[in-house]
């Protein structure tokens, strides 16, 4: 489950990262050297930008890269902190559930309106119900983190090369 | 003003219980603005915030910048950096730290990032100088210190965020961290000075390169320092805006690792994967700032204290120093990204009040997360190394970097009192 998630959130995350570098270039060469731009430009960049911070947002979940304070950690008792970790996850599935019901909502409202895209004509509603999709298969991997053995639980990030700042 | 104060009180409630700081930060701002405003209006602008912050053109700086520093930091780049650094002053007393400080400099023309400038420096730096005979608190203090200049030479993801989240411009905001980022460079050392004048023995001198090696070192590092002069010098002309710069950047970047061959399949999702997941990261807590700055602006609390600081006729100047004083001392315990998230909407309306340019308070920002990020007890950059290097206590650690953080401390002071510094290369922008 947790390989089946990171493979394909993964994966979307990449190519469209990629997409994202090789679009720029290509539309600012194209617009600097040729004065021709690549049709869209803007609003694909855009779309790529969606789906990089929505399917990156599980990983991040994932790895337990989110920003803790966790200076008190050395204080409780690892039964309580067990306690306590289960505790957190629960809040987290509230809140990521909450936003993605809210974003099922505005994608169920954009779709009726036919709201799209300026220049290609892409209908919104889709992205937004991915948005909402990728935030819920976060939500799960809290509900994962609250289900499985309190053991094999990491505290922290795994890779402390990687940070905010 | 007291929802605002309530409000702020359970952000750190929330943080303390170890609640993620951009959950805590977005559920007090939901809650705070539903309370006020009600409830269906409150949850039409969470999933609004959400909306626009996503599909948002402009913030696709972000992760461009953060891929093109990845990139880099793969092609093996800090190696070559440093050693051109070293064939020139190599010599010296400490110079293999005099050396490891500019080549945190070079690597952070590329890199905005702190962390990943002080990760990357620590796999090269810290061995020649284990090898040397360095003192572990000089070699460890001086990695630590230098890695923070990472933020403040552009490109820098703190300078980025703040552009964001005040609506200022990101070129000239860049342009700005220049200077000061000499002037850090100058003050590190000068501490590296000071700290081998009184301990020799902690940074003995390396052997003198000859003319033909520091030729030979130079010519290793022409790629990066092209691909320097492109994206900022671009950026800086009026070329391209940030945005487009980063994409040129990261894609410079891309096809110098290929062209290094540093790069298998295998790396190459994984470069942009972590990429995309500190994206992620950041977002999050971006959108989650944006919630909970919605609420801050909807109290009375900015206005109150902006009136209340006038009226106390303090000098403006004593005003932002107080704010800095404020910072430096949470930035100690604090994590200082979401330090500056929740601080903003308080203290930026106040100091654009006052007169001043919001370009030099977002370089003073940048200045005090550089001191926060290496001051113990809770310092990202001292938790990074005390991880990376093994063989080190991080008592060793916190004990070389205090006057690190002092020099940082005198730059922040004269930005403070000499404001073009920072002021003087932004002006000639458009």
């Amino acid at each position: 489950m947790k390989q089946a998630l990171t493979t394909l959130c993964g994966t979307i995350a990449a190519v469209a990262l990629f997409a994202l570098m090789l679009l720029t270039l290509v539309d600012v060469g194209g617009r600097k050297l040729l004065s021709q731009s690549v049709p869209g430009s803007l609003e694909l960049t855009e779309l790529l930008m969606v789906a990089v911070i929505f399917a990156g947002l599980p990983l991040v979940s994932l790895q337990g890269e989110h920003i803790v304070f966790d200076s008190l950690d050395r204080l409780l008792s690892p039964a309580l902190r067990r306690v306590q970790q289960w505790l957190v996850d629960a809040l987290c599935v509230a809140a990521l559930g909450g936003l993605a019901w809210l974003m099922w909502a505005k994608a169920g409202e954009m779709a009726s309106y036919g709201d799209t895209t300026a220049q290609l004509l892409l209908p919104l509603g889709p992205f937004v119900r991915a948005m909402s999709l990728l935030i819920a298969v976060t939500a799960l991997v809290h509900v994962m983190f609250m289900l499985r053995p309190a053991d094999s639980h990491s505290a922290g990030a795994e890779d402390p090369e990687q940070g905010a700042l | 003003m007291s929802e605002a104060l309530i409000g702020f009180a359970a952000v750190f409630l929330l943080a303390l219980l170890r609640i993620p700081l951009a959950f805590a930060m977005g559920l007090v701002g939901f809650v705070g603005l539903g309370l006020m405003r009600g409830w269906p209006a409150t949850m039409a602008n969470a999933a609004q915030v959400v909306y626009d912050t996503g599909f948002a053109y402009t913030l696709s700086v972000v992760p461009l910048f953060i891929l093109m520093g990845n990139f880099v930091a793969r092609a093996g780049l800090a190696q070559e950096l440093f050693r051109a650094a070293y064939a020139f002053i190599g010599h010296l007393r400490g110079g293999l730290a005099h050396a490891t400080v500019i080549a945190c400099a070079g690597f952070g023309a590329i890199c905005g990032s702190s962390i990943a400038t002080a990760a990357t420096m620590a796999k090269v730096a810290y061995p020649p100088m284990k090898k040397l005979g360095y003192a572990d608190y000089l070699s460890t203090g001086v990695i630590a210190a230098g890695g923070t200049l990472g933020i403040m030479i552009p490109p820098s993801t703190i300078l980025v965020i703040y552009g964001i989240v005040t609506e200022t411009h990101i070129g000239k905001l860049f342009a700005a961290g220049v200077l000061p980022g000499l002037l850090c460079v100058m003050l590190l050392m000068a501490g590296i000075a000071w700290i081998t004048w009184r301990d020799p023995a902690a940074g003995p001198a390396g052997k003198r390169s000859s003319w033909a090696e520091r030729r030979a070192a130079l010519r290793d590092i022409w790629g990066v320092a092209l691909l320097v002069v492109v994206v900022l010098g671009g950026i800086y002309g009026g070329v391209f805006t940030a945005t487009e710069g980063a994409g040129i950047g990261a894609s410079g970047a891309f096809f110098f690792a290929l062209a290094r061959r540093t790069l298998t399949w295998k790396i190459l999702r994984q470069v942009l994967v972590e990429s995309a997941r500190t994206t992620a990261m950041l977002f999050t807590i971006l959108i989650a700032a944006m919630m909970f700055s919605g609420f801050i602006n909807f109290t009375t609390m900015p206005g109150d204290l902006k009136e209340w600081i006038l009226h106390l006729g303090l000098s403006p100047l004593m005003v932002v120093g107080a704010m800095m004083l404020i910072y430096v001392l949470l930035g100690t315990i604090m994590e200082e990204l979401s330090m500056v998230l929740l601080t903003i909407p308080v203290f930026f309306p106040i100091v654009i009040s006052l007169g001043f340019d919001p370009v030099w308070f977002g370089v003073l920002i940048v200045l005090v997360v550089q001191i926060g990020l290496i001051s113990p007890p809770v310092g990202m950059n001292l938790f990074v190394l005390n991880s990376l290097l093994k063989g080190v206590p991080l008592s060793q650690i916190f004990r070389g970097v205090w006057l690190f953080v002092l020099a940082l401390v005198i730059a922040l002071v004269i930005v403070l009192e000499f404001q073009p510094i920072a002021l003087w290369l932004p002006g000639f922008m458009k």
